[in-house]
C-alpha cells in the first residue's frame, strides 16, 4: 500500500513539471551552470533608479562586475539583454538597451559570470546539478539579510556538502536553523526605496461669539506636516511640520481693553534624519526635532545622536537650542546637552528602564540640572504600565537645595478579555525654578511650596446587551487644599437605529474655587462615511468663596457635529454650540478640513 | 508631610502593581524574531500570493495596483481606526522596527510627543483618530482643580496655556491673577490697585459674565 501511494505521488509530480527540463532563472539558486566558461547568477529586478536603468539585488559580493551581461525575463515580452554600469556590494545598476520596456519589480533574470569569477571574486565552486527538479529551490536569499533559499545550505551552520557538490557558494548572514528556508522577496534597505511624499494638510476655523455684543474671538490655522522619505538617495528622512494662523479677539465696549488680532507662522518640525533602522544602528537628527528617546525636552534646534545595540539597550546624546514653547517656538536663549541610556529586558522591547540627564543653559547662565527616569512595562495584552519622573537637581542660589522630584506621571492599566478595562492614573507636579520663559510667572511661594498631586481610577465594563457601563473616580491635593471628581456613563449601541450611540452620564467634581455636579446625555450615529453627534450637558455650580448670595448658577450646553470622512484622505468637520449661562450666552461654532496624502 | 504620604503611598501602589503585573506570563507577548538583523521586508509577506503583480505595480514597490484592498483587521488581526485606515503601509511598516514593537507603546510608538510626556499615553482621551483634532476638553478639565465654568467654558485655550498650541498645558498658576492680570490693571472703577483688591477676585466675581463684577454681599 505505502509502494502505491509512493508510486502515484511520483507519478503526479512528473506530470506537474513543466515542459522544459532546462531550469529557468526563476527555478535556478543562486548559481547555474551554463558551459564550460561561465556560470548563472539568478537575480531580481529591486527597482528602476532612472529610465533605461534597473536595479538588481545582487552585487559585487555575488561576484556581479560592471560589464557583466545580464538577461532579464519580463512576463509581458521576451528576454531583455542589459549590461551591469554600476556595482555595489549588495546591488547592481543594469542599463537597459535603448527603447527597452519599463521592467516590472520583481522581474527575475540572470547575470552571465565567468566561472573564475564568484562570489566576493573567489573561485566560483563547480554546479553539477543543473537538472534537479522544478521547484526544489527557490531563489536565492536576499543579499541583505534574507532567508536561506531552498536547499542550500548554510556552511557556518557546520552542514557537510553533499555528494556532487563542492561547498555552496551562498554565505547567508544571520540565518540561523530554526529560521525557515524559504524566502521568496527582497529586502529592500532605506536608501534603496523610491522617494516617497506623505503626511496631511490642514485647515480650521473656530469661533466665540458672546450674546448681546459681548467678546468674541476667532482663530484660523492653515497647516502641512510632510514626510519625504528617502529625499536624497541617502535613506533618511526629511520632516517638515509647520502652520500660519491668525486670531483676533474683540472686547465689548465697556471693557476698557483693546482689541486684538495677530496672524503668525510657527515652525513645527524640520529635520533630517538618517540612520536608526534595523540596517544602521546610529540615528542623527539635524533641525528642529523632538526626540524620540526623550521628548520630555521639547522642541530642540541642533542635533541629537544615538545607537541602538544588538540586544536593544541604546544610548545617545543631543546639543540644541531649546525654543521657548508657546505659541510662537521662538528664542535662543536657552541651550542644553542631553544624555540618556535606554535598559531593554529584551529585543521585543516590552520592558524599558530609561534614565537621562538635561543641563541647559539660559543667556549662558546655568540654569537647569534634570534628570529624567522612565520605565514601561508593555505586553499585547493585560497590563499597561507606564511612569515618568522629573528629578531636579538644585544648587547654588536655588530656594531648594538638593534633589527634589518636580514632575512625575505614572499609570497602570488592565485589560480582561477586551470587554473590560481598569487604569489607575498618579501626577505630580511642582513649579520648577527657571531662568528660562516657559510658563506664567509664579511667585516665591508658588515655587517653594507648590505642589499638586493627583490620582484617579477609572474603568469600564461591558454589561447586558452590549451596553458599557463606564466609571472614574479621582482625587486631588494641593498646598492648601483638596478636592475630586467623580463621573458614572452608560453607552448604548445600536439604539433605536443601527450605528447609532446612546450615551448618559452623571457626573460632579470638586475644584478649588467651585463645586459642580450635572448630568449630560448624547446621541450619536455613524452611516458610511458620515458620523453625527447631538449631545446636552447642564452643571450646577456653586463658587465657595463668593461672599454674596449669588453664589451658584445653571448652565446649560447644547452641541452639534458632524463629520464626513472619504477614502481619499479627506475629513470634513463642523460643529456648533451654544452655552446658555448664567448671564451672558455664548455661541460657539467651527470647522476643520484634512487630507492625509 | 502629607505629600509626603501621598507620594508614599502612590509609589507603593505602584510597586505593588508592578509586582503583580510581571509575576505571571498570561499575557499575550509581543513576538520575539530577527528583524533587527535585516531579515524579512517590512511588511510580513509570508502569507500572500506568489504573484507580486496581484498587489504590485509600476516601477517601485510603493506603487499599488488601482483598487487594491487589504483587510487589516482580518489579515493582521489589528483593526485600523480613523486617519489610520488611509495611511501608507510604509508609516508604519518601515526599517526603523518591527511594527509590533511600536505598537505596543501604543500611539508613541510612531508619532511624536508634544506634551513632553505630561499627558500619559491615552491619546484617545482627548483626540480623535479621525481628524486628531481634540475633544471634551471641558470634560477633561474637571479632572483638574480648575473645573471650566460660566465665561471660562468658553475661552480659548491659550488664554491660560501659553503653549496650548504646541501642546503644552503644564504646569499652569490658577489664582485669578495669574490670567487677568491685564484685567485688574484696567480695573479702575472702583480703582482696584487703589483699594487693595488685588487677590481674591472670587469674593466679588464669579466667572459668568465678561467684564463686569457682581459684586458680593460684604
Amino acid at each position: 500500500m505505502y509502494e502505491l501511494v509512493l508510486c502515484l505521488g511520483l507519478a503526479l509530480s512528473v506530470q506537474d513539471a513543466p515542459p522544459s527540463a532546462t531550469p529557468s532563472p526563476a527555478q535556478g539558486g543562486g548559481g547555474g551552470a551554463t558551459d564550460e566558461g561561465t556560470w548563472q547568477l539568478a537575480l531580481r529586478v529591486t527597482s528602476a533608479p532612472r529610465e533605461g536603468f534597473v536595479a538588481v539585488d545582487r552585487g559585487a559580493r555575488d561576484g556581479l562586475a560592471v560589464g557583466d551581461m545580464v538577461v532579464l525575463s519580463p512576463r509581458s515580452s521576451g528576454a531583455v539583454e542589459g549590461v551591469v554600469r554600476e556595482v555595489q556590494e549588495d546591488r547592481a545598476t543594469v542599463e537597459l538597451p535603448t527603447g527597452a520596456r519599463p521592467i516590472a519589480n520583481g522581474t527575475r533574470g540572470v547575470a552571465r559570470l565567468p566561472r573564475g569569477r564568484a562570489r566576493g571574486g573567489t573561485p566560483a565552486p563547480p554546479v553539477t546539478d543543473v537538472n534537479r527538479a522544478p521547484g526544489a529551490e527557490q531563489d536565492t536569499p536576499p543579499s541583505d539579510g534574507g532567508v536561506a533559499a531552498g536547499a542550500q545550505g548554510d556552511p557556518a551552520a557546520g552542514r557537510e556538502p553533499q555528494a556532487g557538490h563542492a561547498d555552496w557558494p551562498n554565505l547567508d548572514e544571520g540565518w540561523t536553523p530554526e529560521q525557515p528556508l524559504l524566502s521568496s522577496i527582497s529586502v529592500l534597505r532605506p536608501e534603496g526605496r523610491e522617494r516617497r511624499l506623505s503626511g496631511r494638510a490642514w485647515t480650521s476655523f473656530d469661533s466665540i461669539f458672546g450674546a448681546d455684543g459681548g467678546r468674541s474671538d476667532t482663530f484660523f490655522r492653515v497647516g502641512t506636516e510632510v514626510i519625504v522619505e528617502n529625499p536624497f538617495g541617502g535613506g533618511g528622512e526629511l520632516v517638515f511640520d509647520g502652520e500660519a494662523n491668525s486670531r483676533s479677539t474683540n472686547y465689548p465696549s465697556d471693557a476698557n481693553l483693546d482689541d486684538q488680532s495677530e496672524a503668525k507662522f510657527r515652525l513645527d518640525r524640520l529635520y533630517y534624519e538618517f540612520g536608526g533602522t534595523r540596517f544602521d544602528s546610529d540615528r542623527l537628527t539635524v533641525g528642529r526635532f523632538l526626540s524620540r528617546d526623550l521628548p520630555e525636552i521639547g522642541v530642540q534646534d541642533g542635533l541629537e545622536w544615538s545607537r541602538r545595540m544588538d540586544n536593544g539597550h541604546g544610548f545617545g546624546a543631543s546639543a540644541a537650542f531649546l525654543p521657548v514653547l508657546d505659541a510662537e517656538l521662538d528664542g535662543a536663549s536657552d541651550f542644553g546637552f542631553a544624555g540618556w541610556y535606554r535598559w531593554v529586558r529584551d529585543e521585543r522591547e516590552e520592558t524599558m528602564l530609561s534614565a537621562g540627564y538635561h543641563m541647559s543653559f539660559h543667556d549662558g547662565e546655568s540654569d537647569r540640572d534634570l534628570f529624567i527616569l522612565k520605565a514601561h512595562h508593555l505586553p499585547l495584552d493585560g497590563w499597561t504600565l507606564l511612569g515618568t519622573a522629573w528629578v531636579d537637581l538644585h544648587s547654588g542660589d536655588d530656594i531648594d537645595d538638593g534633589l527634589a522630584l518636580t514632575e512625575a506621571h505614572a499609570s497602570a492599566g488592565r485589560r480582561f478579555d477586551g470587554a473590560h478595562d481598569l487604569r489607575l492614573t498618579y501626577d505630580h507636579r511642582e513649579y520648577p525654578e527657571l531662568l528660562r520663559d516657559e510658563f506664567e510667572t509664579v511667585g516665591v511661594e508658588s515655587i517653594a511650596d507648590g505642589a499638586l498631586d493627583r490620582m484617579g481610577l477609572a474603568g469600564s465594563a461591558t454589561i447586558v446587551g452590549g451596553r458599557r457601563l463606564s466609571g472614574r473616580v479621582g482625587v486631588w491635593s494641593d498646598e492648601n487644599d483638596g478636592g475630586g471628581d467623580f463621573e458614572l456613563g452608560l453607552e448604548s449601541r445600536g439604539f433605536l437605529l443601527a450605528g447609532s450611540r446612546l450615551r448618559l452620564a452623571v457626573f460632579a467634581a470638586q475644584g478649588k474655587f467651585s463645586a459642580l455636579r450635572g448630568a449630560r446625555i448624547g446621541l450619536g450615529r455613524t452611516e458610511g462615511s458620515v458620523d453625527w453627534q447631538l449631545y446636552y450637558e447642564v452643571q450646577a455650580d456653586t463658587f465657595e468663596g463668593f461672599d454674596g448670595l449669588n453664589d451658584d448658577a445653571v448652565q446649560h450646553r447644547v452641541r452639534a457635529t458632524t463629520e464626513r470622512t472619504t477614502r481619499s484622505g479627506w475629513v470634513i468637520g463642523l460643529y456648533g454650540e451654544v452655552q446658555l449661562q448664567d448671564i451672558e450666552d455664548v455661541l460657539l461654532a467651527g470647522f476643520h478640513v484634512g487630507r492625509s496624502f | 508631610m502629607q505629600r509626603n504620604r501621598i507620594i508614599g503611598l502612590a509609589l507603593l501602589v505602584y510597586a505593588a502593581l508592578v509586582a503583580c503585573a510581571t509575576s505571571g506570563e498570561d499575557w499575550r507577548t509581543i513576538e520575539r524574531h530577527r528583524w533587527w538583523a535585516g531579515l524579512g521586508p517590512v511588511l510580513p509577506h509570508d502569507t500572500f500570493p506568489a504573484d507580486c503583480a496581484l498587489c504590485h505595480e509600476g516601477l517601485g514597490w510603493s506603487t499599488l495596483v488601482e483598487g487594491f484592498e487589504f483587510d487589516h483587521a482580518a489579515e493582521a488581526g489589528v483593526p485600523l481606526l480613523g486617519a489610520h485606515e488611509h495611511a501608507s503601509c510604509l508609516r508604519c511598516h518601515n526599517d526603523r522596527g518591527p511594527v509590533e514593537t511600536f505598537t505596543a507603546r501604543g500611539c508613541a510608538g510612531c508619532h511624536d510627543d508634544v506634551h513632553r510626556g505630561q499627558l500619559g499615553g491615552a491619546c484617545t482621551d482627548c483626540h480623535s483618530e479621525q481628524s486628531w483634532r481634540p475633544v471634551g476638553q471641558l470634560e477633561m478639565h474637571r479632572r483638574t482643580r480648575f473645573p471650566l465654568t460660566g465665561v471660562h467654558a468658553s475661552t480659548s485655550c491659550r488664554s491660560c496655556h501659553p503653549g496650548s498650541e504646541v501642546g503644552i498645558f503644564a504646569p499652569t498658576p490658577i489664582e485669578c491673577v495669574d490670567c487677568h492680570q491685564a484685567d485688574l490693571a484696567a480695573a479702575t472703577n472702583p480703582d482696584h490697585f487703589l483699594l487693595g483688591y488685588v487677590d481674591r477676585c472670587d469674593r466679588c466675581h464669579v466667572p459668568f459674565i465678561w467684564n463686569r463684577a457682581e459684586v458680593g454681599g460684604d
